[in-house]
């Protein structure tokens, strides 16, 4: 028994040491895939981050949360007010921002958790949906409507007055005294996902999230056996809304700038989508999901009939043009159909995600090479999907 | 009071609609257990069939406009009318009752394809997975529908005689009460196809195997009976029922390829509310939504509340929810 | 990605690894700071990138789709490829055809989504990775404003494409951001004489607003102008943005005393409100023994497809219009119709002349230096653009040129007749005291 504690905590450590290589080498290996540039993979470690937390509701416990753009949203709007009322620290902007969306999912998760299903599903979604239709309206002041919330140089910033530091005439978010746009932005990013990864990769291993997994494979039974279900949902949905606000306070904190669509339907079920896409319930899934998706959104939205005469340039002309011809509907304006058309075929031939794709290719690969040993953390079999909704 | 009269059949209009639109999707659920997200798209699609048929009936003779010579601008005058004089201008104006009968058969062929191809491999996988694929399929059918007729909305008018307003009050003597015939056609039709669909599961006998179906599959199932192909020729029916649903909305609503997309929160709210699989529940939720909706936006209730009329789709839905576990008429 | 049986030994040798190449990549960025070049991206080759963001997808993928033909017919024109298009016509003139300042130009393409979030990650990947000097397009306010205030804080040029609130180049104006499209200022202005003149000055108005900053800066515009002439405004009503039905926002007018019914939507919003407002009567209507009559102040050609029959003889304003027949509006529809076969929208005009004007900038300043840029862009003057004699105003950095009054017309010679001018209110009548809309421009940021 020891030793089998032992060699999971190294290996949960390998695992670690491994996702935090790959995070912080972002920049190099993003290079080749077009994808290096610090907005985006800034984006690719903050949607990471919301799809983890979203998989500790969602992957765990089975319930469905469309909502959880609210929480995002609710983080940036909180960010940005603490760039204009206390400080451009990211810090403070941190801080209050996982406080404030951890109440708010508390008081939503409070109201939806008395149902299940799709019933939790749809309150989830209207509660998200109030949010946005009145942050774009009637909360106008507060939320800067349509424009979104600004950053100005005239904001009160009591702290940084306080303490005589001087903006810009476009203030910038930072780390005491480090600007956090750009790269530094990113290993901002990067250390919140290393951090947010390992705390999720902690909940996976602990009785706590057992109690979860437990909850999603048969919560009537759990409830039998006179085990109280309620506070642990609730929980899971205040820590998922939390990485959400921390998602959310990140955004502003790479871009000084809340916008209200970041709360829209649309924004929930891009999360979903991402969990889903990258394999539901495993670690590693919901990011890979988060970065396929973005990665679509801002390189393939980008492709346009003269980067793909110079992509097919090596071809003789007839085909470059074929080759032009049969490409440029799916990216550029296409994109979407691309997305979609990925959606499927992922679903319909690897039903467990991206995450079972990488494990089936490597089970292939290992099947010439050696025996079949146990099974890999992180993958499908290792924790189990139970009914979904 | 005429405004509040006004708001009732707002109310009932929207409500009809609401029903219409929602009928399909707890239909789906109900039977299959499908979370079907390409529903609104379906109902798009249904929309886009009156485009289509618009697009043929117009079918022009093209003269060039010689006075502009920078791009090729014509005069267009349909073939329709050249040949046929009036009786081709009526036919190009009866355009979307002409669509009802051709979506019929045109839904049923891609929902029978939709359900064949696809759907019917998901019945056994989790709502996840469901919402997925048909998430992904609603994608696909809709940058179709974009690369075909672009995103601008498409114009498609109700038949000339119907186009403009009935003034009803003058029945009853009420001054100025007036209503779009089209949107009281519509409230029929859905009252109709509504009543259909009730008619069909409770009087038939295949009704009466597929609300078994619905009840319990596996007994079913069980007693020799092919299940699988009556929940295939149900999901032709709820494609058919939206697709309708569609086509009847073009000369409310102009076509666009997104319009699917708008829909599909409030078709699920929508049966949500009524109760998951339950018909008569999402009726009941679509004309409650409906009416509670008209009234909300009265400048009256937001001047007392302003940006209620924002929120009150879902407001009801929560205050619902949270009264009733199963929604008005869910069954556990 | 995921490990079995791994020893300590070789988690040790992956916790180097990760010191290792970690800290390569945390110095790997510092080559790419701004430290070796004078301002940001400045372009070293022998070409100049230009960032065209435009919505791709949504609501107005379309317009979208004709600001790109639209740019990519002015990158030909700077290379010197094509007709020259304006470059024939515009006056004074500093370039010559053979890209900018001998640089050939080149584009990288985006998607705004017509979504604040979406439009800035596509404008930042222009800057960040594609080395743009210059962002332009979009077709909201919303979105301009985002990307013009990013644009200020990365100092980068940014020219607005369609965006038509008075903010962009009020409230929210910046030093890098620049604005060929009018106002809704400028929309009443040019309005409120033409509705005099048609309508009379006894008139009860009722306003439909869409729920957002544009919204409420086109009613407040036509509220002031209107009421001005003396009209009433009866009512103002918010709908959300995106409503579709409207029914429960229009049966309220019917009987409301008010016999004119503004509609201050835009896109969609305006295609379904009009299409349904004439459904329900609105225009067969008598009240005050008058006419009731539908007013849409911001009209485009290409939306107003989607209402069809319904928007003939409806008064509106727009920027440009593809029938004007000065030598440059037919310059530019010429080369626009020869490429593409169809007719510009106004989007697609906006686009275009901003720029050859950010390019003409360049070629004055003689340098891509923004601050530079800026300089030659503030109060320049110029003419055979379209829409006459303009100015780009150095006190708030709107262009300032005479507006258009359409009407939808009755009688369509062909499909793109759609728009019918009836009015070109001149510069004067629409000019404004800058300070009026409030704002600070700042400073160049380079």
């Amino acid at each position: 028994m020891q030793t089998i504690i032992t060699s999971s905590r190294t290996r949960d450590t390998i695992i670690l040491a491994l996702f935090a290589l790959i995070v912080l080498t972002a920049p190099l290996w993003g290079q080749l895939i077009g994808a290096g540039y610090p907005d985006l993979l800034q984006k690719f470690a903050i949607f990471g981050l919301f799809a983890i937390g979203y998989n500790i509701m969602f992957g765990l416990t089975g319930y469905l949360s469309f909502g959880h753009a609210a929480f995002l949203g609710v983080g940036s709007y909180t960010a940005v007010w603490s760039f204009k009322l206390l400080s451009m620290n990211a810090i403070p902007a941190v801080l209050f921002a996982i406080l404030l969306s951890g109440l708010f999912a508390a008081a939503i998760g409070f109201l939806s958790l008395r149902r299940t299903g799709i019933y939790f599903s749809i309150l989830t979604l209207a509660f998200a949906q109030m949010s946005y239709n009145l942050a774009y309206s009637v909360l106008t002041p507060i939320t800067n409507g349509e424009t979104g919330l600004r950053v100005l140089r005239d904001d009160p910033r009591v702290i940084d007055t306080a303490l005589g530091i001087q903006v810009g005439s476009s203030p910038l978010s930072d780390f005491f005294g480090l600007t956090l746009t750009g790269y530094p932005g990113f290993y901002f990013c990067a250390v919140m996902l290393i951090l947010g990864f390992w705390f999720s990769l902690k909940i996976f291993r602990s009785p706590y999230g057992m109690k979860l997994l437990a909850i999603k494979s048969n919560q009537v039974r759990m409830e039998y056996t006179g085990f109280n279900t309620r506070p642990y949902l609730l929980s899971a949905f205040v820590i998922s809304g939390m990485y959400a606000g921390l998602a959310g306070s990140l955004m502003a904190i790479t871009d000084p700038l809340a916008g209200a669509e970041r709360m829209q339907w649309t924004a929930s079920g891009e999360v979903v989508l991402m969990t889903i896409l990258g394999g539901l319930g495993t670690l590693f899934g919901p990011i890979l999901g988060a970065t396929t998706i973005k990665y679509f959104e801002n390189i393939f939205s980008a492709f346009n009939e003269q980067v793909l005469h110079q992509a097919f340039d090596f071809l003789p002309q007839v085909l470059t043009d074929l080759m032009v011809a049969i490409t440029s509907p799916f990216v550029g304006e296409g994109w979407h159909l691309t997305l979609g058309v990925l959606f499927m075929i992922i679903i319909i031939f690897i039903p467990g995600g991206l995450i079972e794709g990488i494990e089936r290719f490597r089970r292939l690969f290992r099947r010439r090479h050696q025996p079949p040993g146990e099974n890999p953390p992180g993958s499908r079999s290792h924790s189990s999907r139970g009914p979904a909704t | 009071m005429d405004a509040f009269l006004l708001q009732i059949l707002n109310g009932l209009d929207k409500g009809g609609a609401y029903a219409l639109i929602a009928l399909g999707l707890t239909l789906v659920f109900g039977t299959l257990g499908v979370v079907n997200f390409a529903h609104g798209a379906l109902f798009m699609l249904g929309a886009f069939v009156a485009v289509s048929v618009q697009n043929l009936l117009t079918i022009s003779k093209k003269v060039k406009d010689e006075s502009i010579t920078f791009f090729d601008a014509y005069k267009e005058t349909p073939y329709l009318e050249i040949w046929w004089g009036d009786t081709g201008t009526a036919l190009i104006d009866y355009a979307v009752p002409i669509s009802i009968v051709i979506a019929i058969p045109v839904m049923l062929l891609i929902g029978l394809a939709v359900e064949r191809g696809l759907v019917r491999h998901f019945y056994k996988r989790e709502h996840a997975d469901q919402i997925l694929v048909t998430f992904g399929l609603a994608i696909v059918l809709q940058e179709i529908i974009k690369a075909n007729y672009g995103a601008n909305p498409i114009p498609v008018g109700a038949p000339d005689i119907v186009a403009g307003s009935a003034n009803i009050g003058a029945l009853f003597g009420i001054e100025g009460l007036v209503y779009p015939w089209w949107r009281m056609i519509y409230l029929l039709f859905s009252a109709v196809i509504i009543a259909g669909v009730f008619a069909f599961l409770h009087l038939t006998t295949f009704g009466m195997v597929v609300r078994a179906g619905m009840h319990d599959r596996e007994t079913v199932g069980l007693l020799g009976i092919n299940i699988e192909r009556r929940f295939t020729i149900v999901f032709g029916l709820a494609t058919i029922v939206i697709g309708l649903a569609g086509v009847m909305y073009t000369p409310i609503l102009p076509p666009d390829y997104h319009m699917g997309m708008d829909f599909l929160v409030l078709s699920f709210v929508v049966v949500v509310v009524g109760g998951m699989g339950s018909l008569p529940g999402a009726v009941a939720a679509g004309f409650l939504l409906g009416i509670l909706q008209s009234f909300f936006s009265m400048n009256e209730v937001k001047s007392i509340l302003p940006g209620i009329d924002q929120i009150i789709i879902y407001l009801i839905a929560v205050i619902i929810l949270l009264v009733r576990p199963r929604g008005l008429m869910g069954k556990d | 990605m995921t490990k079995s049986s791994k020893t300590t030994n070789e988690s040790r040798r992956d916790f180097l690894k990760i010191t290792a190449v970690g800290g390569l990549a945390a110095s790997a960025p510092m080559i790419f700071m701004k430290s070796a070049h004078a301002y940001l991206n400045e372009p070293k080759g022998a070409t100049v990138t230009l960032g065209f963001n435009v919505p791709q997808t949504g609501a107005y993928a379309d317009e979208g789709a004709d600001e790109l033909r639209a740019y990519k017919l002015a990158v030909k024109h700077l290379n010197g490829e094509g007709d020259g298009g304006l470059l024939n016509t515009m006056k004074p003139l500093s370039l010559k055809g053979s890209g900018i300042l001998g640089k050939k130009v080149q584009y990288v393409t985006g998607d705004t989504q017509t979504k604040s979030d979406a439009a800035r990650a596509s404008a930042k990947r222009m800057i960040e990775k594609d080395g743009a000097v210059m962002i332009t397009g979009g077709s909201s306010s919303g979105v301009a404003i985002a990307v013009q205030s990013l644009c200020q804080e990365a100092g980068v040029i940014f020219m607005a494409g369609l965006t038509h609130s008075n903010d962009t180049t009020g409230k929210d104006k910046r030093k890098h951001g620049f604005r060929h499209f009018f106002n809704t200022e400028m929309s009443g202005a040019a309005l409120a004489p033409i509705l005099e003149k048609e309508f009379g000055k006894d008139r009860v108005a009722y306003h439909l607003t869409a729920d957002y900053t544009w919204g409420w800066s086109q009613e407040g515009s036509i509220k002031k102008y209107t009421e001005a002439l003396g009209w009433k405004t009866q009512s103002a009503v918010r709908t959300p943005l995106g409503a579709g039905d409207f029914s429960q926002y229009i049966t309220p007018v019917l009987n409301s005393g008010a016999d004119v019914l503004v509609l201050n939507h835009y896109g969609k919003d305006m295609v379904n409100s009009l299409t349904q407002a004439v459904q329900f009567g609105l225009r067969d209507k008598q009240v005050n023994g008058k006419d009731f009559q539908i007013v849409v102040p911001l009209f485009s050609r290409l939306m107003a497809q989607g209402a069809g029959e319904n928007i003939k003889g409806i008064f509106g304003s727009t920027n440009w219009n593809w029938s004007l027949k000065d030598a440059g509006s037919q310059a530019f529809v010429k080369s626009f119709g020869a490429e593409y076969g169809f007719p510009p929208s106004q989007a697609a005009h906006t686009c275009y002349v901003q720029t050859l004007l950010y390019a003409n900038a360049c070629e004055m300043a003689g340098t891509f230096n923004p601050c530079g840029v800026i300089a030659a862009l503030e109060g320049f003057k110029f003419d055979g653009m379209g829409n006459g004699p303009t100015e780009y105003r150095a006190e708030d950095h709107q262009c300032f040129k005479d507006v258009l009054v359409v009407r939808g017309n009755e009688n369509p010679s062909s499909q793109f007749d759609l728009l019918e001018v009836v009015d070109i209110t001149p510069r004067a009548k629409v000019e404004y005291p800058p300070s009026m809309l409030g704002g600070d421009l700042g400073s160049c940021n380079a």
